[in-house]
């Protein structure tokens, strides 16, 4: 009997060891594994670099679209007061994001997480808050804007429609990215046919930039139309 | 070729054992300190490390042979020491991981509370496994006390051959 327990002790150390020892190595290249995906990068293409530069110019076009008022000159129908408050507001839109952070983080050729995240929190504070928020929310309140412009009301709820949706538009990407600290972050299957954390992050945030950015040129373009007239 | 290999596991593992302690110490007292809480509110997660180190003093004031010439579990320790180590360092080096960016205090806390449990279970089972391995070791100890007595007997008997 004392043979038997003996004999029994022996095969569950044995067994538990055997359990341990799975269970480190599991965990030991899990780690090199989730080291490799968290640590993976994503490589441009020469013609998607291009995306950075048409971003660039249309800052300028922004720009140029609303230098066209002066206040003292201005002889038209509008409020000047109502047209100068946009203009200001188009401007610090533009300074706010026309930045060498922004420079740097649209010209860069390798995209890891970490970029992706600056470029996220650059959407976020830049883009979404100091501008959207901030500064154009304001415009597509039809009620208390204290903007007395003719063709504003009519392209108010266009607006305020554009900016809903930009602001929460990170909001899955953000959550993605975050959560590449936990062991659970992503795989080869999902990366393959669901989502790729690192390409396809980056394109979820350079389609909100490309789309704010065009949604702020159009709203100068039709700020242009209403100081020229049209 | 079994010796060596054993020598240099049984070595490797203690130096492992107190590597991964000091990690272990030093990213749970940064851990408490940033939140400003007592540490001796995280004695259980040390529990498995005293217990283990009680173990291995055992294993070795007794001679339990059966545990400290183990191959199989001092390559079991060695491994999961390792794997201790490599997501302490991990959780301080690896500064792609962005909540290490977003916490700001060098460590990725996060990312190491979530390994806890898996440390304390794979702690406490190379303890289990070391008791047992020394259940072993008495039934080893009795026989080779058996073998003495029956070797003096035949000594006394000259009747070396038999034996």
């Amino acid at each position: 009997m004392k043979k038997l327990l003996i004999e029994y002790s022996n095969i569950i150390a044995y067994a538990v060891t055997g359990l341990v020892f799975g269970f480190g190595f599991f965990l030991l290249f899990l780690n090199f594994y989730h080291y490799r995906n968290v640590n993976e990068t994503y490589v441009k293409q020469d013609t998607e670099m291009k995306i950075g530069q048409e971003l660039k110019n249309k800052l300028s076009l922004i720009t140029e679209n609303t230098s066209g008022f002066d206040m003292n000159t201005y002889r038209g129908s509008e409020d000047p007061y109502s047209l100068s408050s946009v203009k200001s507001r188009l401007d610090i839109c533009t300074k706010k994001i026309n930045t060498e952070e922004f420079d740097t983080l649209i010209s860069k050729k390798n995209v890891d997480m970490k970029d992706i995240y600056n470029m996220q929190q650059f959407y976020q504070v830049q883009i979404s808050n100091e501008c959207l928020v901030k500064q154009l929310y304001e415009i597509s309140l039809t009620e208390n804007n204290k903007l007395n412009i003719t063709s504003l009301p009519t392209v108010a709820p266009f607006f305020e429609n554009q900016i809903n949706q930009l602001i929460n538009s990170t909001d899955y990407v953000q959550k993605v990215i975050k959560n590449n600290s936990s062991y659970y972050f992503n795989s080869e299957i999902s990366k393959v046919d669901i989502y790729n954390p690192i390409k396809d992050s980056y394109y979820s945030i350079l389609n909100n930039y490309v789309s704010s950015i065009d949604f702020i040129y159009d709203l100068s373009v039709w700020y242009k139309n209403v100081v020229g007239g049209v | 070729m079994k010796k060596i290999l054993n020598g240099l596991f049984f070595i490797l593992k203690w130096i492992l054992l107190l590597s991964s302690f000091a990690i272990t110490f030093y990213i749970i007292l940064s851990m408490y300190d940033r939140v400003n809480k007592n540490l001796l509110e995280s004695a259980s997660l040390f529990i498995p490390y005293i217990l283990i180190l009680i173990l291995f003093m055992v294993n070795i004031i007794l001679k339990q042979k059966s545990v400290s010439k183990n191959l199989f579990y001092n390559l079991t320790c060695c491994l999961v020491f390792t794997t201790i180590i490599v997501v302490g360092i991990r959780a301080i080096i690896d500064k792609n991981m962005v909540l290490n960016q977003i916490m700001g205090y060098g460590i990725n806390f996060s990312y190491f509370n979530d390994f806890l449990s898996f440390m304390k279970v794979l702690l406490y089972g190379l303890s289990i496994g070391n008791i047992f391995f020394m259940i072993h070791e008495k039934e080893d100890h009795s026989e080779s006390t058996l073998v003495k007595k029956v070797t003096i007997n035949s000594n006394s008997d000259s009747n070396i051959e038999v034996l």
